[in-house]
């Protein structure tokens, strides 16, 4: 039963204390994918414009986009 | 024990007491009565149970047939307090008719001061004599954790309670015992860890009290004289008050903890100023479409963006970048929204949300837009080319994530939930054996 006592009482300072560092610290959040940065302008999206930057965009290999939907589960 | 008339130098001395020779109705044995008040003496040769409590002394009945192993032997010495007692009786009993839960127990007796109770159980002695202070509350009602205060202003705290089967009975007692007869037993540790005890114990109708200590190995040695057993210094077990008191100290820590991480979500819940809130028709979120500017004035800061749905029966996917000034990318990302519900079997049924959230840590200040894009769909549609709902774009500049705190917060909750759980647990006699 100590074993127990000691394992919540690590587990809800620990926790406390994490939470506590990850956000005053601004953890948690998406990081800025591209810092330099990738301009709506340039010659090579501008060509591919007629399905978008998204379009260029995953196209190039950059990313992936999710594109389907409808029911899922057991509904 | 012949030398009998111990002289007793506090109040008015008492006319000596002279043991009385008796002989065994059975087997015509001599055998002497030590204490005036026994009403009880089993013959040392045949092992018949007399009864003293007539002229007529008459055989109750035979012991059991299993001799019991006794460190200490009847007439053996045991002094405390510069006082010499004598080992007038030997009991075993057994709890749960488990020959491992065994205690023994001793009546010590001088004949001007009375007697003593000696208990072993697992090599670890524990002295106690009768007490006349009377408990405030019922101990009978107790359970074990729950506090006990005595008259005499003392507080204890229920360490155990159980009966106990008297199996075996040697010498004389001050009550007819019989193999077979039951003991109620309440024990009670002290409050402040002295290693104090409080007993209670219920023998038929008749309740008794008494007050008593374990005995360390140099105690017992010094009372015994040259007689050496083995003993143990402590038990096992656990003393119930100062598990009360780690519970207690359990709860609190659990209690702050949740205060602390609840008022942490509010406060970081309530960080941010809001940048933006645009609205988007379906047909802007076919094509691509930028938002308006919204601002970011400290580097190094957080941005959640908020996207609001109507769907209904429907599904959505959005991509969107994250566009420094007017023309650069520097993040992108998509969401899934989705929201369906019904009603199946009699019973209403939800999955999914009309919402979504994302945060992004952007390192510089500066004028930012969002650029948007969005097919969605009704029903069991899995593919679509076009978006049909529109979208509430929220930002909000200069947030914390408050994913953690609500991590924490339920967390702490359970604990807390837990540790009362382990108590109740406890204190219904759980973890005997800790």
């Amino acid at each position: 039963m100590t074993g127990f006592r000691i394992l919540i009482l690590l587990a809800v300072i620990s926790s406390t204390g994490f939470a506590s560092y990850m956000t005053y610290t601004k953890r948690g959040a998406q990081s800025i994918e591209h810092p330099e940065g990738i301009s709506l302008r340039e010659e090579s999206t501008r060509s591919n414009r007629r399905g978008g930057f998204f379009l260029f965009y995953y196209a190039s290999g950059a990313g992936r986009s999710h594109r389907g939907g409808g029911l899922r589960g057991g509904k | 024990m012949s030398e009998i008339n111990l002289k007793n130098s506090i109040g008015r001395e008492r006319p000596p007491y002279k043991p009385q020779e008796i002989r065994c109705p059975n087997c015509d044995a001599q055998l002497k009565q030590m204490d005036e008040h026994s009403e009880l003496i089993v013959c040392q040769y045949c092992a018949s149970h007399i009864d003293l409590t007539s002229d007529q002394k008459r055989v109750l009945g035979k012991g059991p047939a299993k001799k019991w192993e006794f460190p200490l032997e009847i007439g053996d010495s045991f002094t405390w307090e510069k006082i010499r007692y004598e080992v007038l009786a030997r009991m075993v009993f057994m709890e749960d008719n488990d020959v491992n839960e065994i205690t023994r127990e001793y009546l010590l007796f001088n004949p001007r001061h009375g007697k003593l109770w000696l208990d072993e159980y697992d090599n670890v002695y524990y002295l106690s004599r009768d007490s006349h202070v009377l408990p405030e509350q019922n101990p009978m009602m107790l359970k074990r954790g729950d506090l006990l205060n005595t008259h005499d202003g003392k507080k204890w705290t229920m360490q155990e309670s159980g009966i106990l089967d008297l199996v075996y009975v040697d010498g004389a007692l001050p009550w007819r015992a019989k193999a077979g007869d039951s003991i109620d037993y309440f024990e009670f540790v002290n409050n402040h860890n002295t290693g104090h005890h409080y007993d209670v114990q219920r023998i038929k109708r008749e309740v008794e009290y008494g007050t008593g200590h374990t005995l360390t190995p140099k105690q017992l040695r010094a009372a015994l004289g040259d007689k050496q057993i083995e003993v143990k210094k402590e038990s096992k077990t656990e003393n119930a008050a100062v598990v009360r008191r780690n519970f207690k100290l359990l709860f609190a820590v659990c209690v702050i903890a949740l205060l602390f991480n609840v008022v942490n979500l509010i406060y970081v819940a309530a960080q941010g100023s809001h940048a933006l809130t645009q609205v988007f028709e379906p047909d802007q979120l076919t094509g691509e479409t930028l938002s308006d500017e919204f601002k970011i004035a400290e580097n190094e800061t957080i941005i959640k963006v908020k996207i609001d749905t109507n769907l209904n029966n429907a599904w959505m996917s959005l991509d969107t970048a994250l566009v420094k000034g007017e023309d650069t990318v520097v993040h992108i990302y998509d969401s899934s929204i989705s929201y369906y519900h019904g009603v199946e079997g009699g019973e209403s049924w939800s999955e999914g949300s009309r919402s979504d959230s994302a945060y992004i840590y952007v390192p510089e200040s500066g004028t930012y837009r969002l650029l948007l894009k969005a097919v969605s769909a009704t029903g069991n549609t899995s593919k679509a080319d076009q978006a049909r709902h529109p979208v509430q774009i929220k930002v909000y500049s200069t947030v914390l994530v408050p994913g953690f705190f609500i991590f924490s917060s339920i967390l702490s909750l359970a604990a807390l939930i837990g540790a009362v759980v382990l108590f109740t647990y406890w204190k219904n006699d759980g973890f005997d054996e800790d």
